[in-house]
């Protein structure tokens, strides 16, 4: 009997022993979080996605924690009632979020991750700038490679000062590849960002955006006389040399070797050579000067064109290598215009782009009186580094 | 065969001295307003002032020297046309250079300009 009692309280004890392992067990916190499924596997940031699983533990606003590729998401909620359960979450795809894994982490455990699809817009590539006018800028781009699809809308533009915030957009047609811009003010620099857009179950979706800064530049055609602008052939009894901007006409002013203090950019010409170029290096082949000379630099690379339309850039102007040197356009082989990058009165620098002319040839005219003909693209605010 | 190698001749001479002649010079002068002179003023107007003038019908001209031996030219186009609104435009310039032909009608000293620029 003595036996049975024992017997029965043992029984009793590894009972009790087991139950209390067995609910060691369930509550345990060292157990990592599962995740088994999640609902939608595809969609938009803000849209809300189902999280199903184990070991989710109560909701704790410090330690329970979902990410969507790295990126913290916000649990959604239903009234004052936040959507989490030990086996189901509720979380909201958050902004800036790419595809990757959904992961849980609770008390600094974290999950297995389950792959989510944010789609994407491919986005338009190389994007560059011109200045039409003092009030104009034209961009150009290569388009997204995602322009064949049907769900594919086109492109919003955000044009607006680098000091300032985006503000309205304009949209761009489906198989735009440029967009000219009016309105601008001379001097301010913008910023021009461009979205590839397509729709997506109903949905606007804007490709990562692609940006350029460029400001408005003036335009001249003709000189302070409202005529052509010329330099003349050193031959010539007129002027070789040129101011890219004279305050007092409003215009490129030609000036003789005896004005040239004023120059920024003249020509020589001997024999089969014409020498295009800064003031100072052309300066130097006149014998007749010898006054004083302003510093003008020119960029290394010239570029061949029929129109400064087509001339665009994808970065600032000073990213280019500039020194005082010159040309001898004798030597270029081209049948197109050639543009040369130029700035002027230092330190904050006036840039320019500067056309010659090719009409069958560069020297223009009759002999002795021949003459380059040229097209400035100046921006008359100094530190701007955009022209054109 | 005597006339055709003088005619030869001749047309050499003229083609090698056309390859050496020295270039064109230009005729150096400012642009100034002819009423003012005449009313005794030194014709000087700058360039709105001219081109206002020259289109109200007023005589923008071309003045060679100063003081009493300055000579008043008026300018014509190519085409026969007054060039008065031309000059005007040279108006700020002091000093325009222009190449072309220099003739005197009934006293007056005429240029027809071929090139008009400034100098300087």
């Amino acid at each position: 009997m003595k036996l049975i009692k024992f017997l029965s309280i043992l029984s009793l004890t590894l009972i009790i022993i087991l139950n209390f392992n067995a609910c060691d067990e369930t509550t345990s916190t060292d157990t990592n979080p599962v995740i088994e499924s999640i609902s939608p596997t595809e969609g938009l940031p803000g849209d809300k996605v189902k999280i199903y699983g184990s070991d989710f533990g109560e909701y704790n606003q410090t330690t329970s924690k979902v990410y969507f590729n790295n990126v913290l998401a916000q649990i959604a909620t239903e009234g004052k009632q936040i959507l989490w359960e030990d086996d189901e979450i509720t979380a909201i795809v958050p902004q800036g979020a790419t595809t990757g894994d959904v992961v849980v982490e609770v008390d600094g455990k974290k999950s297995n991750g389950i792959k989510f699809t944010i789609p994407s817009v491919d986005p338009a590539k190389q994007l560059m700038a011109t200045s039409i006018d003092d009030k104009t800028v034209k961009i150009k781009w290569t388009p997204s490679d995602e322009e064949s699809s049907s769900n594919f809308i086109g492109y919003w533009l955000f044009v607006y000062p680098t000091n300032s915030q985006p503000g309205d957009y304009l949209e761009i047609q489906k198989g735009s590849t440029n967009y000219t811009i009016g309105g601008l003010t001379e001097g301010t620099v913008y910023n021009f960002d461009l979205y590839a857009v397509k729709n997506y179950s109903g949905k606007t979706l804007l490709s990562q955006k692609v940006t350029i800064q460029w400001s408005p530049a003036t335009r001249f055609i003709t000189n302070i006389n409202d005529d052509a602008i010329k330099l003349y052939e050193s031959a010539s009894t007129f002027g070789s040399g040129l101011k890219l901007y004279d305050e007092t006409g409003g215009a490129p002013k030609g000036l003789k070797v005896s004005s040239g203090n004023e120059w920024d950019l003249g020509l020589y010409t001997e024999g089969s050579v014409i020498e295009f170029g800064s003031a100072k290096n052309i300066l130097q082949k006149y014998s007749s000067y010898t006054g004083t000379t302003k510093k003008v630099e020119i960029a290394s690379q010239y570029i061949e064109a029929n129109s400064l339309d087509e001339v665009f850039d994808s970065q600032a102007l000073s990213a280019k290598s500039f020194s005082e040197r010159t040309f001898d356009l004798a030597q270029i082989q081209t049948n197109k215009n050639i543009v040369f990058i130029v700035r002027t009165n230092p330190p904050s620098y006036n840039y320019a782009k500067v056309m010659v002319l090719n009409k069958g040839g560069f020297l223009q005219g009759n002999p002795n009186n021949r003459y380059i003909e040229v097209i400035v693209s100046y921006q008359k605010v100094p530190g701007v580094p955009y022209a054109f | 065969m005597k006339k055709l190698f003088a005619l030869f001749l001749i047309l050499t001479v003229a083609f090698t001295f056309s390859l050496n002649s020295e270039p064109p010079k230009p005729l150096k002068g400012k642009i100034v307003s002819l009423n003012d002179i005449v009313g005794g003023g030194t014709g000087k107007v700058n360039k709105e002032q001219a081109q206002e003038l020259a289109e109200k019908g007023n005589p923008i001209v071309f003045m060679v020297g100063n003081g009493k031996s300055a000579k008043i030219y008026f300018v014509y186009n190519e085409d026969g046309t007054f060039a008065g609104k031309k000059l005007a435009k040279y108006a700020n310039n002091e000093n325009v250079g222009i190449i072309g032909k220099i003739k005197k009608v009934n006293g007056l000293n005429i240029i027809i300009a071929e090139t008009i620029e400034s100098m300087d």
